[in-house]
Formats: C-alpha cells, structure tokens, sequence
C-alpha cells in the first residue's frame, strides 16, 4: 500500500473535522419529509411506489452541479476552441451533415419531454432519495436539450449550410416523420401514468435505446468526418447511466406490491414497442442513409444493443421481479433489418416536406445494401434506379417519388398508433396493415401491437395526422408557409441532391402539381395490393 | 463496431479530400441567425435563448407555440400534456417569458460549484481559525439544533411543489427557470444540513439528525402556520402559476426573507455564530433570482407586456395575495415567537422595535415589489401591528 492510499484511508475513517462530504449531507435525506393528511401525489399513480425506496447516485445538489460543470467545461471547451480552429463544421460529409438537421432536433424533442417526464416522477415519487434522482434528471434534461440544440445551432454557425439547422423547429411542423418522435418522445415520456413514463422514458428508451442513438451515432458520425456530434452526444450519454439507475428504482420502488406490480408486464411491452416503433426504423434511416462511410449494419448494431444486452441482459436484471421480454420482440427484430429501409423508401418520396438535402443511394452504397440485408436491392434498388431515370434529381423533371407510389397503387398511409407514415403494398417489415372506423372517422394501424394499445385507449390517441392537416394544400405553398425557403425567397431548403448547382425551387416544386391529398378517401381506405 | 480499424473521417486524408471536393466555394445559405422565426420578446435573444427557445413540442393551442397540430399521445381520458387549462391565468404568448437572471445550464452549474467551493472554504476556515470557541452555546442546542434545522422542511417543501409547476409551465424558458428555482430550494436545504453535519463534527455534544427540528416543524407553534402553507402548496395547489406566485412573490418574500435574513443572518453574528450567515447569504441569493424571475412572469410578461389579456391575469394575480397574504401574516407572527428563545438579547436588534423595524423592511419591501404593482391595497400597519403581536 502506497502512503497516499494510506493517507486517503486514513482520512476516510477519520475525516478532517472541518470538511463535509457530500455522502455525510445525502445520508439525511430520506428524513427531509414529514407526513401530513392530503400529502398525495397531484399525478398519482397506478403503482405503490415506496416511500423508503433509495437512489443509486447520491449525488446533492453541490455535488452535482461539481460533476456537471467540468463536463460542461469539457465539452464546450472541445467545440468552441478545439473544433472551431479545425473548421471542424465543414470537414463533415454533406449527407451526414444535412441528417443531422433532423437528429439533433428530435433528440431536442426527447429530452425535452423527459424534463417533463421526470417531473411527472418527482412528483408521484414519495422517497426523498428519489425525488432528489428524479430532480436532478429533470435539470440533465435540461442539459440535454441544451446540448442537442447546440449541435444545431454550432452547424448553424460553421457548417456551409445552415439551412433547416437554424430554423427545424419551424420546418418540422410538416415533416411526416416528425409525429413519429412527438408520440413516442413528446409524450411517451409524459402524458400518462407516472410509472409508465419512467418505463417509457427510462426502462426503454434510455436502457435499451441510447446505447444504439447515441454510442452508435457517434461512431458513424466520427467515420463521417463529424467530431462535433460525438463531443455532444458522449456528454450526454455520461448522464444517461443516472438516468438508468433511476428506471431501476422506480421498478424497485414498486415491487412489493403483487397487487399493483400485475400491471407492469402489459406496461413494458407497450413503451417497448412504443419507443422501437420510431426509434428502430428512425435511427436506421439516419446511419445508413445519412451517411457516406458505413460502420455496421444497423440490424447488427440492433441486435447487440437492442436483443443481447437490453432484452437479454438489462431485462434479466429485472426476472426477479417477475418481469419477461417483450411479446413484441420477434416483430421487433424483424424490424431491426427491414423497417428502416421501410421508411427511407418514404423519406425520399416525400423529401421536399423534410428541409434536408437528402440524395438516392449510389451504386457505393446500393451494393453495400444488397450485401448486408439480401433482396434489398430487387426490392428497393430497382425503384430507385426508376426514380433516378424519370429525374428525381432534376429540378425541371416534375417528378416525385410520393406522386409515383400513388401512381401505382402504392398508398401512403399514417400509423395512427405510432404517428409514422408506412406504405403497406411496400413494405419488408413487419406490417400488417388494419384500417377501422370509430366515431365516424376512418384510422389506418401499420400492426396489431399498436392497433391494440389503440382499441385499448383510443381517446388517448386522437389527434389529426399529416393527410387530415394538409388535405387540400398544394406542395409548394406548405412548404413555403413553413419556412422551408432559402433567403433568396424561392430555392427550397430541402432537396433531392447534394449539389450545388440545379437546386430545386418553389416554381420546380409547382411544376410537380401535387395537392396533398387524403390516402384514407382516395383509396377508400383499402390498399391496392 | 465491426471493423477491425475504425476510420475517422475529419483525419483521415482520403476521405477528407472526397468531402471537401463536395463542399462548396461559397456557403448555400448566408443566414446564420439561430431559430430566425422566433418573435424577439422585450428584449434580443441571448445565445442561450436562442438556442431553447421553441424547443417544446407542444400544440397550436397554445399561444406563441410553433407547433401545427396537437400532441400525439394523451393521457387516460383524453387531457393532453401541456395544457392550458392547467392555470387560470392567460397570456397571448407564452413564449415570450425571458428570466432576467438569464442562466442557462452552463452559467448555472459554474456559479453553483462556485458557491459550493466557497461555502467549503468558508466552513474550514471557520472550524480551523477557531471561530467555533465564540458560538454561544444556546444558541447552537437551542436554535440552531432546532429552529435551523426546521427550516429545512420549509425548503424541502416548496421545493417539492416545484415538480407540478415544471410539469405544468407552457413553455420552453419558463420551464428552465422554474426548475432551477426549485433545484435552488432543494439545494438550500442540503446547505442547512450540511452546516449542521459541519456543527455535529466541530461541537461534540451537536446533533446532527433532524429528530427535534422534524418536531419543531410538525408539532411547534413556530412553525405551525408555515407548515399549513408549505403543505397546502405543495399537495393542494393545482394552479402553477398560483403555486409560483403564491411561493416567491408572497410567501418566501415575506416570511422567507425575514427568517433568512432579518432573523438568522443578522442574529447570528450576536451569537459568536459567523457560519450561519455565509451559508445563508447564497438562499438569499437564490430568492432574489427567484423573486426576479417571478416578477418577469407575473408582473411583465403577463401584465404590463400582455396586450390582451393583462387585467384579467391582474385579479387572478390580486386575489392570489388575498389568498395567501393571511396565512403568510400568521406564519410570521408565529414565527416571532422565536425571539423568546433568542438567547443573546441586544438592544435596537432583538428588542420590539429591533424587531418591528425588521418586519417593516420586509413587509415595505414586498409591497413595493408586488403589491403595488398589481394595485393590492393593504393596511401595512394593521399588518405590522398583527405580525408583532406574536413578539
């Protein structure tokens, strides 16, 4: 033993009198409470969360904001010294730095909801300890959105195009795949029970999901010449292991009661398929379609992340409690390898409601496709080598992907349970498209497991999707009344290239003549297959 | 990852020049102003503004929200998140709410690491430079031991009824003020315990555990109206903006202020006892954020820079005080009760009119800063002359 080791040994067992750790503050918490006649939760739970339930961390309010600023200063330090002398915003690969418009803003859109989610918690939470976890979330949450924000704003600054980073939050109001986030981050995390917000926010999409968003995201991003990305996003992701702990505990807090604990099971599938529904096909998008150097493929990436470590490993933690894998996974996992090319399919169909440059994949990339997921190119390959000979790139073609898949039957519809627009005669995942009427509308399901958590709830998923908000708006006049104009007044931010030259303008986007229409009405609600 | 050598694309020279033959001569667009949509407010965005403001995803029904449409997910019923129905009070654009203090998390967490490392510096040297020897004894077992550590559950309780106000509030930069104004009070009542750990270390006969200030406050008469406050606050206030208002704007700044600063800060220093008040001087620090940023919401930007519907948030805002401003008169008046057990009596200090001075600058001061502004006429001697008689 060293003398310094036994020095601090020593110090441990008899501290200096005149210093106070953290840990000898943090002991007395669980006493800072009292009990009193209407002490309830405002937002109560369905679950007996226990007064007496203790918080892995421990952590007080000093001691946090000790931990959080030297990250602050770290990362700050990286971006505004570092990265700004390397001209780091412009040493990115366009495709990846045009998808990062919309990951960076819907991460935002996550984490800002888990400020409200936690909140949720910190409220119906009755330990001290918790509360305390639970506060100190809301506050990294905070952070979060601080942090996702300024990965945009930083692209804003440096990055040649700062079109759609500066202003996304205005141009996501007609981005199909944008409801897709809200449902499954806006208010998965927040609009319900409390215990099944700390399942959707912490049990799934922080376990399971931000190992495959945010560790993976910084690997692509680093192989795509994006160092701004990973200084962010691995900040980030050093709270999100506190996050995790607190998923755990909320479990812990609720488990000894059998009574209350027989909701769980149902609970975690749904915020299960709920959080894979988007993030699954979303991520994949973002990775492969995004980017110009690839890493793995997602559906390896998923299958460690996602099946091994989370369903497997993370899930086995929690057996005790009786808990089990999702009934869902098997379709989940046929979704890792099918359900982002599902979507890509339809990003590029509808590209000019995106505010993104986005390009069709080249022959580099298609043989790296049919490679890793087989069959992909007769499926999707030979639409796009159509689309790109009818002039998909050409601003003075007319075409358009939506208008061709409408053209041929192929109707685009929106899963009224995850918010996401899917294609049911297009489709390698796991669809199973069902339609049905209630109250006199007409709703559209892509699978039964969200179709279920409807029929269970419907009034807790009644909303107007992308078709019944814009019916009856003429392309280029919605995105224009989005912003999704450069400031010469008429090149679209969005476009179907990564060039700088024949750029796509309002009047090209008129020639396309699309009127956006409703596919529920026009097919009458059943798919040409 | 899978490949057995991961390429970084910014060093790596062959993919560096493919992406920089990609890149433009001149940038695609010109305009780099962050979110350029955003209305101004009273004041420019701050960088920090700029960067969360609109960040909610919210739904057009509520005022100043980018949004088209609605949430996509609701809760059991049908009630969406977000809702406006969650306070009585209205604005025309909730967005529009800038905290005067303008912290955002980095300027946040520095300055408190900054105060926790002075609050360490300070509590060593004072157990080191043998400050301990002046403490007077009763007041460290009396007041200290006791009084002090009951105000941690003051703390602890407003802080507690921070959860439903974040949750609640409409927008992106309320919502950051709000819970930093409720990490502050979660914090100061750790600061108390932490001095009070610091007590049990330098004095050997100091309790640390809170078993007689848990009683002073659940079952003492000097605490007892505040009590009734905090809890009603906390478990049956559903308004947030009520909450806010009826927290910073009434209570903290009449029966917390004079607590914090006209009783422990000031009487501390009669004691030999030089701790308190640098432990005390960041809670205060901490209102005077609060009470500023509650004053940007309720008084600016819900009031005076409210177009429409200012008078209606003005009574709501008056009968509010009317509401609370009687308790928070009993919870003073209770309070004084304290001054008996003060065992260092000076005159002009802890004398009636020592103390009545105090309570006149606390009471002056809060009807200068809130009453006034929302014309809430109240008699400030029958309100003195009621506080007093608990002396």
């Amino acid at each position: 033993m060293g003398n310094n080791t036994a020095v601090k040994q020593a110090l441990k067992a008899n501290p200096v009198p005149s210093s106070v750790d953290p840990q000898e503050v943090h002991k007395w918490l669980q006493d800072f409470t009292w009990d009193f006649k209407s002490k309830t939760a405002k937002y109560p739970t369905k679950y007996d969360m226990d007064v007496n339930t203790r918080e892995q961390f421990k952590l007080t309010a000093k001691e946090y904001a000790r931990m959080e600023s030297s990250k602050e200063e770290r990362q700050y330090g990286t971006l505004l010294d570092g990265l700004d002398r390397l001209d780091a915003g412009n040493k990115v690969h366009p495709k990846w730095g045009e998808v990062m418009k919309l990951v960076a803003n819907f991460l935002e859109t996550g984490e800002y909801g888990a400020i409200s989610g936690s909140a949720l918690l910190w409220d119906t939470a009755q330990s001290p300890e918790q509360r305390n976890g639970y506060l100190a979330q809301v506050i990294d949450e905070i952070r979060h959105v601080n942090q996702t924000a300024y990965v945009n704003y930083y692209y804003g600054k440096h990055y040649y195009d700062p079109a759609g980073h500066t202003n996304m939050r205005q141009l996501r109001a007609i981005n199909p795949l944008y409801p897709g986030v809200k449902r499954a981050f806006g208010e998965g995390f927040l609009a319900g029970d409390a215990v099944e917000s700390s399942i959707n926010l912490q049990l799934v999409a922080e376990a399971c999901f931000t190992n495959p968003l945010i560790v993976s995201l910084t690997e692509w991003a680093a192989a795509n010449g994006d160092e701004i990305t990973p200084t962010v996003f691995l900040s980030i992701e050093t709270d999100e292991l506190r996050h995790m702990a607190n998923g755990y505990q909320t479990i812990v807090s609720i488990m000894n009661n059998p009574e209350t604990m027989k909701y769980l099971q149902t609970d975690l599938d749904n915020a299960f398929w709920t959080q894979h529904k988007f993030l699954t096909p979303f991520v994949g998008v973002a990775l492969e379609y995004g980017s110009k150097y690839k890493v793995e493929p997602w559906v390896k990436s998923w299958n460690r992340w996602v099946y091994e470590d989370w369903a497997g490993i993370w899930l086995g933690r929690l057996q005790q409690f009786g808990v089990k894998s999702p009934k869902c996974l098997p379709d989940a996992k046929k979704d890792a390898v099918w359900a982002h090319h599902d979507l890509a399919l339809l990003a590029l169909a509808l590209w000019p409601l995106t505010g993104i440059r986005m390009e069709l994949p080249d022959q580099q990339a298609m043989e790296w496709f049919e490679a890793n997921y087989p069959g992909w190119y007769n499926h999707y390959g030979k639409i796009y080598d159509e689309w790109r000979a009818a002039g998909f790139e050409d601003p003075k073609s007319g075409f358009c992907g939506a208008l061709w898949l409408m053209e041929r039957g192929h109707g685009i519809f929106v899963d009224h349970a995850s918010g996401l627009p899917f294609c049911p005669s297009l489709a390698k995942s796991s669809v199973n498209a069902r339609f049905a009427e209630y109250n006199g509308k007409r709703y559209s399901f892509s699978e039964p497991h969200g179709e279920r958590q409807w029929l269970l709830e419907p009034e807790r998923y009644e909303f107007q999707n992308f078709f019944e908000q814009f019916e009856g708006w003429e392309l280029s006049d919605l995105v224009k009344a989005a912003g999704g104009v450069r400031s010469d007044g008429k090149t679209l931010m969005a476009q179907p290239h990564l060039r700088d030259t024949d750029m796509w303008t309002l009047d090209d986007l008129k020639r396309i003549n699309l009127t956006i229409p409703d596919p529920m009405k026009i097919l009458n609600w059943q798919p040409i297959q | 990852m899978s490949s057995n050598v991961f390429i970084r694309g910014m060093v790596d020279p062959e993919r560096q020049a493919q992406i920089q033959a990609l890149v433009p001569k001149a940038p695609l667009e010109t305009k780099r102003d962050h979110i350029p949509f955003a209305k101004r407010g009273w004041r420019r965005l701050t960088e920090y503004e700029a960067v969360m403001l609109h960040a909610q995803n919210s739904l057009d029904a509520i005022p100043g929200s980018q949004e088209v449409g609605e949430t996509v997910q609701k809760w059991p019923g049908g009630r969406g998140s977000y809702s406006i129905e969650s306070t009585a009070a209205i604005s025309s654009n909730w967005f529009n709410f800038r905290d005067p203090s303008k912290r955002w998390f980095q300027p946040y967490v520095k300055q408190k690491t900054e105060e926790g490392q002075t609050a360490e510096r300070a509590m060593k040297a004072w157990v080191e430079g043998g400050d301990t020897g002046m403490m007077n004894t009763a007041w460290l077992n009396q007041i200290l031991s006791k009084h002090y550590g009951a105000m941690i559950f003051n703390e602890y309780g407003l802080f507690s009824a921070h959860s439903t106000t974040t949750y609640g509030a409409l927008s992106d930069l309320l919502k950051t003020w709000i819970s930093q104004a409720a990490f502050d009070k979660n914090d100061a009542g750790q600061m108390i315990q932490m001095q009070r750990v610091l007590l049990g270390k330098a004095f050997p006969g100091f309790d640390p555990s809170l078993v007689e200030a848990k009683q002073a406050w659940t079952q003492g008469e000097v605490w007892k109206p505040a009590r009734e406050f905090v809890e009603h606050i906390w478990a049956d206030t559903y308004d947030w903006v009520e909450q806010l208002w009826a927290m910073h704007a009434v209570y903290d700044h009449i029966f917390g202020q004079f607590v914090r600063r006209e009783f422990f800060q000031r009487i501390a220093g009669l004691h030999g006892d030089t701790l308190t008040p640098v432990i005390q001087f960041q809670a205060l620090t901490y209102h005077q954020q609060a009470a500023d940023g509650v004053s940007a919401f309720c008084l600016k930007h819900l009031i005076d820079d409210e177009p429409v519907y200012g008078q209606h948030n003005r009574r709501y805002l008056h009968a509010w005080t009317g509401k609370y401003l009687p308790q928070v008169e009993k919870a003073l008046k209770a309070f004084l009760a304290i001054y008996k057990e003060v065992p260092v009596k000076v005159d002009g200090v802890t004398c009636r009119a020592g103390v009545q001075a105090g309570v006149e600058r606390v009471v002056n001061g809060w009807a200068d800063r809130f009453a006034e502004p929302i014309g809430y006429k109240f008699n400030r001697n029958a309100f003195v002359k009621n506080v007093m008689a608990g002396y």
